[in-house]
């Protein structure tokens, strides 16, 4: 075939192991997307889950002009620099049609106008609908993970609720602390009635003598006026009572007189 | 004199939140009677109240009442009670303590197997990373498998054989 040529040069032909296609999604470029990785690649033992090989690639491979794979292009670039594969395209095909050896007959112009119009197509609206593709396979993608986080979330809220039970069990040392304080709290409240019970008895004690002795007085205080009250009423003799009232006159005789 | 009490050493709040919600009553009847407690500590003040001598020295005249009063009071030391419960209530902490570890212990043994089961769920690849063949590596039961059981195009319930749709079966019932 046309191609044996780059068949038979040997090397970069694991390039070439893929069954050939003209659209390549299946070649690995070169700086490849799809290392093989172990699932949860940071480190989790393999042991449970299958070893997943080759991650699923997110890109097609890289090609130029819409068809033509790269590594042709750098198949090219050692030997003949950037333009060689150009170059080497257009000499191909002006070989090929110079010498009839394609011919160009009514299905060659049909596949010109057809190619036109699909170009037209994937251009304008291959991004629109690759969008809307995408976005449905993100919400059947989306439902299956959140199966998965739901299950997830069972076992985290299981985890939770463990830990809460662990908790509140050991808070029953709190339990044991307040039973002890409310003890204390008995016995403080016992000495102090018990102390204030002695004071109240001691200066209920004090403060009735106290008393006592104030009545004591105020009923002598009484009696000792009511006696000397009386003696003076009885030491007012009536000349003592005349004498008096007459200085008394003689004195508002004296201060009317002034004024 | 052991310690005497001052202040409630305990934090109610901390300790409400540590209640299961089933045994709030209880709770609630436990912390009426400590503030029961707590009303009757403070109901007295801590330290006697001071008696001023000098004055009933002046006012008394009963001689010598006022020094053998005197006397006997800062003679006299009001016993404080004497702490029976504390020790029982060690006791019950004692046989309680051991019970409340083999309980944790059993729910650790739980979280570990939800733990587990959780790692086991988060190591596994996102759905975006599967192919078809690991998707059938993970999950065997789910993929499709032309193998061991093929189904039609568009292996849909529907399109398979034996299918009964679900209200001819509420009618066969």
């Amino acid at each position: 075939m046309i191609f044996s040529p780059i068949l038979k040069l040997g090397y970069l032909k694991q390039y070439l192991k893929q069954p050939f296609v003209l659209t390549c999604t299946k070649i690995c470029p070169p700086i490849s997307t799809t290392k093989p990785v172990c699932p949860g690649s940071s480190g989790k033992p393999p042991s449970s889950t299958p070893s997943l090989g080759l991650k699923r690639a997110v890109k097609p491979g890289k090609v130029r002009m819409g068809f033509i794979p790269d590594e042709w292009f750098l198949f090219f670039y050692s030997k003949t620099g950037v333009t060689g594969p150009y170059v080497f395209g257009l000499v191909l095909t002006n070989y090929l049609f110079s010498k009839e050896i394609y011919v160009m007959e009514h299905e060659y112009y049909v596949g010109l106008s057809i190619f036109t119009m699909l170009y037209y197509a994937s251009t304008r609206l291959g991004p629109g609908l690759g969008r809307s593709l995408d976005k449905s396979i993100d919400e059947h993608v989306e439902t299956l993970e959140k199966a998965r986080r739901d299950e997830a979330c069972v076992y985290e809220n299981a985890i939770k609720d463990a830990k809460d039970a662990q908790w509140r069990a050991e808070g029953q040392k709190l339990l044991m602390d307040a039973k002890k304080e409310n003890i204390a709290m008995q016995l403080e409240a016992i000495y102090r009635e018990r102390f204030m019970q002695v004071f109240h008895a001691v200066k209920g004690r004090l403060d009735y003598q106290v008393k006592l002795q104030r009545s004591m007085n105020r009923i002598h205080q009484k009696w000792m006026i009511n006696w000397i009250l009386q003696n003076v009423k009885k030491s007012i003799t009536p000349d003592f009572e005349k004498a008096v009232l007459n200085k008394a006159i003689q004195d508002i005789a004296a201060i009317s007189s002034k004024t | 004199m052991a310690k005497r009490f001052t202040k409630s050493a305990i934090n109610w709040v901390e300790f409400e939140k540590q209640v299961p919600p089933e045994q709030k009553t209880k709770f609630l009847a436990f912390k009426a009677k400590a503030d029961i407690y707590l009303r009757r500590v403070q109901a007295n003040p801590p330290e006697p109240p001071k008696i001023n001598w000098e004055e009933y020295q002046k006012i008394v005249p009963v001689k010598g009442l006022v020094d053998k009063m005197k006397t006997a009071y800062s003679g006299f030391q009001v016993p404080y009670p004497t702490d029976t419960l504390s020790a029982k209530v060690d006791e019950q902490w004692k046989s309680l303590e051991p019970k409340i570890k083999e309980y944790c212990a059993e729910i650790q043994k739980d979280i570990e197997v939800a733990q587990k089961e959780l790692n086991r769920i988060k190591a596994l690849p996102k759905f975006e990373d599967m192919t078809m063949e690991t998707f059938y590596d993970v999950y065997p039961n789910e993929a499709l498998d032309p193998v061991k059981r093929p189904t039609f195009w568009p292996h849909d319930p529907e399109e398979q054989l034996g299918y009964v749709p679900p209200q001819h079966k509420a009618v066969k019932k």
